[in-house]
């Protein structure tokens, strides 16, 4: 019968273990989302210096993450529809953050390349400080919200043994 | 020409031309606020939503926003891209459909800056028309420096298109394309240089792509003619087109210069593109 309880709490453990992992998800994401972004935003001025090619061929030869290469292929199916970009259901990002997402895609590709230069400019800064403070929270919450879940699975193993 | 080509349109106009033969069509001019107005078979006639009419209340009225949305959509959602050309007053899809624009100039100084609160656009629809350029080819009989005249719309880049077609077959064919109308899948064995002024595809051109025949359109002002005349004092030969209605039009042009082209010809209107009304030699004697 014991080995009954420790196989218990050992899934205890486990689905603690997950569940901890899973609440951590909203950071992971949005370390990938800022990532993702913020080398677009370099590779958008990289080929208004050079190439210039349209932006569907840049979206097109861009690899990134699933978070970010989602956004990205919503964003080229509203140009082909003619809407604007909706980040309603980017579920991890804050109301401020979509709207300036919102923002930042509907004036590309609107204005010549001096302007669209300066305008990219101005979003390299804070998309790189956005993505490195993701990435430092990443690293503190996801590490933080597992070992809360191992300690809870413990837990709930010496409670049922 | 297939409607997927002409995506850029707004779509009750897309929907209109999907009703027609799009090999017959010409041009398209959407004005704000005015009916659509095509060429069509050579004939100037109004786009309604079922059909074509002579009954402008019959036809599809586009306003600011749709030839708006249709510009931003020809540059391929991408203005950075293109904004010399729009300068220029056009814009070209990746297939060649020219979209010649209409608005305000934005100007700084003499300068201009950009192209704004588009009014109007006129889009050429390109046609590749194999054997185009058999009868001229066939009467001139050898390659020489030629001149192709007519007023718009009569088949001048039609009719060079094909013989970038016919000529690259067994020649080294350099294509310089402006404004990046020419390009086609038919003269893929020709060098073709898109998108760059006359100047500077010329002189790299020649110097790089050691061509035989150079084919350009629109010659337009005495830089144009210097390039010419540049490429046949390297002994190249130059094909070109000219806006004009006949040969003393060309003769009128401030830059024309005699000696240079030892071929002009002069295109007539049949509601058929290309059509070769009279040929002359260099000292502007008529061949037959």
């Amino acid at each position: 019968m014991s080995y009954v309880k420790w196989l218990l709490g050992a899934v205890f453990v486990v689905l603690c273990t997950f569940l901890g992992y899973k609440f951590s998800e909203r950071y992971r994401l949005r370390k990938k989302f800022y990532s993702g972004f913020y080398a677009f935003n370099k590779k958008m001025i990289d080929e208004i210096s050079f190439a210039r090619n349209s932006l569907p061929k840049i979206i097109d030869d861009f690899h990134s993450e699933e978070t970010f290469h989602n956004i990205l292929q919503e964003y080229k199916l509203s140009l082909q529809n003619g809407d604007k970009l909706n980040c309603e259901k980017v579920w991890f990002l804050s109301e401020e953050e979509k709207k300036e997402t919102e923002e930042f895609f509907s004036l590309l590709g609107k204005s010549d390349a001096f302007t669209q230069m300066n305008f990219l400019k101005t979003y390299e800064g804070k998309l790189k400080d956005l993505s490195a403070a993701t990435a430092a929270e990443e690293k503190k919450f996801v590490s933080m919200y597992v070992k809360l879940g191992v300690l809870a699975g413990i837990l709930a193993l010496i409670l049922i043994l | 020409m297939k409607a997927s080509d002409l995506v850029f349109l707004p779509e009750k106009v897309l929907n209109a031309l999907k009703k027609i033969d799009l090999d017959k069509l010409c041009e398209i001019r959407l004005r704000s606020f005015s009916p659509v107005v095509l060429n069509y078979e050579f004939r100037r006639v109004f786009l309604g939503a079922d059909k074509l009419t002579i009954n402008e209340k019959e036809a599809i009225i586009c306003n600011e926003a749709d030839i708006s949305s249709l510009i931003f959509k020809a540059a391929e959602y991408s203005v950075y891209a293109v904004n010399e050309s729009l300068k220029a007053g056009f814009v070209t899809t990746s297939v060649g459909v020219r979209v010649g624009i209409c608005g305000e100039c934005v100007a700084d100084g003499d300068k201009i800056l950009t192209i704004k609160n588009y009014s109007s656009v006129c889009i050429r629809v390109p046609h590749f028309v194999t054997g185009a350029a058999d009868e001229l080819l066939k009467k001139l009989g050898n390659i020489y420096n030629t001149l192709i005249v007519s007023a718009p719309g009569y088949g001048k880049t039609t009719l060079l298109k094909d013989m970038a077609r016919t000529l690259s077959k067994s020649m080294n064919v350099l294509v310089i394309d402006e404004r990046g109308e020419l390009y086609d899948e038919h003269i893929r064995g020709a060098d073709i240089i898109r998108f760059c002024g006359k100047l500077y595809a010329f002189r790299y051109g020649i110097r790089s792509l050691a061509p035989q025949v150079v084919l350009t359109d629109e010659l337009s002002g005495l830089k144009d003619w210097e390039c010419v005349e540049q490429a046949v004092s390297c002994g190249v030969k130059t094909v070109a087109t000219l806006h004009g209605a006949s040969l003393e039009d060309v003769k009128r042009k401030p830059e024309f210069k005699k000696g240079l082209f030892e071929r002009y010809c002069v295109l007539k209107s049949t509601g058929r593109a290309g059509v070769i009304d009279k040929i002359f030699d260099g000292d502007f004697s008529e061949l037959r």
